[in-house]
């Protein structure tokens, strides 16, 4: 099993933006995709236009958007997010979803 | 040659909240963003910090010189709170990343292990992943025998064996450049031998001894790029019998 095998979004409702353009509305309660709407489909990540719209695509485009378990000096990382073991969801919701390379992030 | 580092004071990394400036990218080594810059920290294996940075920046002059789509790479050294580490630097690429394995998992729902991969023989290595990240991406055929190709290259002269499927793929779905070559030159290995070294080093995803590697893919240099001015960037004696060795092997 590698370490990005449990790295679930049980419950997060939001609209990914690049820079201050919506892109994406997504609603995942229970790990379930209830509802979403494209706003910019041509602004849409690549894996995203390119693998479809799904709870598991959306998880997927998230899952390498944060620091891995595992990672060089993840500690202190988790410690200054102000948490006390490596919680996907949290990490996900506290950054943004914004792994500071491209201007996407998730506004709530 | 160009300037291997930037700079001869520290960049203070020290006040950058993790917030702001670690970046979520897939692997081990801590990167952060600054301004235009992007910067992985030296890696620290065992409880110790080894010299990945210069392999990084061996491996982009000899992708410069051989004209090999490349994020070039240069060396510097960063203040964390009391320490001061080495570090590679690079300009900052905005985009999207996709590994193979993330391509072959969202597409056909598996791993390079289940695909029979590990008993391949390497052509047919190459030709599977080269041909898998054509249909996956769009990207012509001969492109990614050349990115392949390119990756195995670079990867066997500085001994990188470090390629594993989630150090190669796609950039919005395009050939990506290629990055993350530090982990050669053993420095993984920093108290091993010459000999002892290149028994434990293979290079990723072929599984094979550099040497055999390079003939069993017919890898070549031409004559009219040299690469051995590129020898004193070596970071030790090890390396640089390695890189003597390797050349003798690509010019042949």
């Amino acid at each position: 099993m590698s370490m990005r095998d449990n790295m679930w979004l049980c419950d997060y409702t939001g609209t990914l933006c690049k820079g201050d353009t919506p892109v994406l509305y997504f609603d995942i309660q229970k790990r379930t995709l209830l509802d979403y709407k494209i706003y910019a489909e041509d602004l849409l990540p690549w894996t995203l236009k390119r693998f479809g719209i799904s709870y598991y695509t959306i998880n997927d485009y998230f899952k390498y958007r944060v620091v891995m378990p595992g990672a060089m000096w993840i500690e202190d990382y988790l410690h200054s997010l102000g948490l006390d073991y490596y919680d996907f969801e949290a990490i996900v919701k506290q950054t943004e979803g914004n792994n500071r390379i491209d201007n996407y992030h998730v506004v709530v | 040659m160009e300037e291997r580092g930037i700079g001869t004071s520290p960049i203070d990394l020290t006040d950058i909240s993790p917030l702001g400036g670690r970046s979520g990218t897939d692997g081990f080594q801590p990167k952060y963003i600054l301004g235009d810059k992007f910067i992985k920290v030296q890696c620290r294996l065992n409880g110790n910090y080894i010299r990945d940075p210069e392999v990084e920046y061996l491996s982009s002059c000899l992708m410069e010189a051989l004209g090999i789509y490349h994020i070039p790479q240069k060396i510097c050294t960063v203040k964390l709170g009391a320490s001061i580490l080495c570090a590679s630097v690079s300009p900052l690429k905005q985009g999207e990343f996709t590994s193979f394995s993330r391509l072959l998992e969202m597409f056909e729902g598996a791993r390079l292990s289940d695909v029979g991969f590990n008993k391949m023989e390497a052509w047919d290595k190459l030709w599977y992943l080269a041909s898998k990240l054509s249909s996956f991406t769009g990207v012509a055929l001969s492109d990614t025998l050349s990115y392949m190709r390119n990756l195995a290259l670079i990867d066997v002269l500085v001994c990188n064996t470090d390629r594993h499927a989630h150090n190669f793929g796609c950039w919005d779905g395009s050939i990506a450049p290629i990055f993350d070559c530090g982990m050669g030159m053993f420095v993984q290995l920093p108290g091993d031998s010459y000999e002892s070294a290149l028994r434990q080093s293979y290079i990723e995803p072929y599984g094979e001894d550099p040497f055999d590697l390079i003939e069993l893919l017919g890898l070549r240099v031409p004559v009219s790029v040299d690469l051995h001015r590129y020898a004193q960037l070596c970071p030790d004696g090890r390396a640089r019998r390695y890189y003597e060795e390797v050349l003798r092997h690509v010019y042949a």
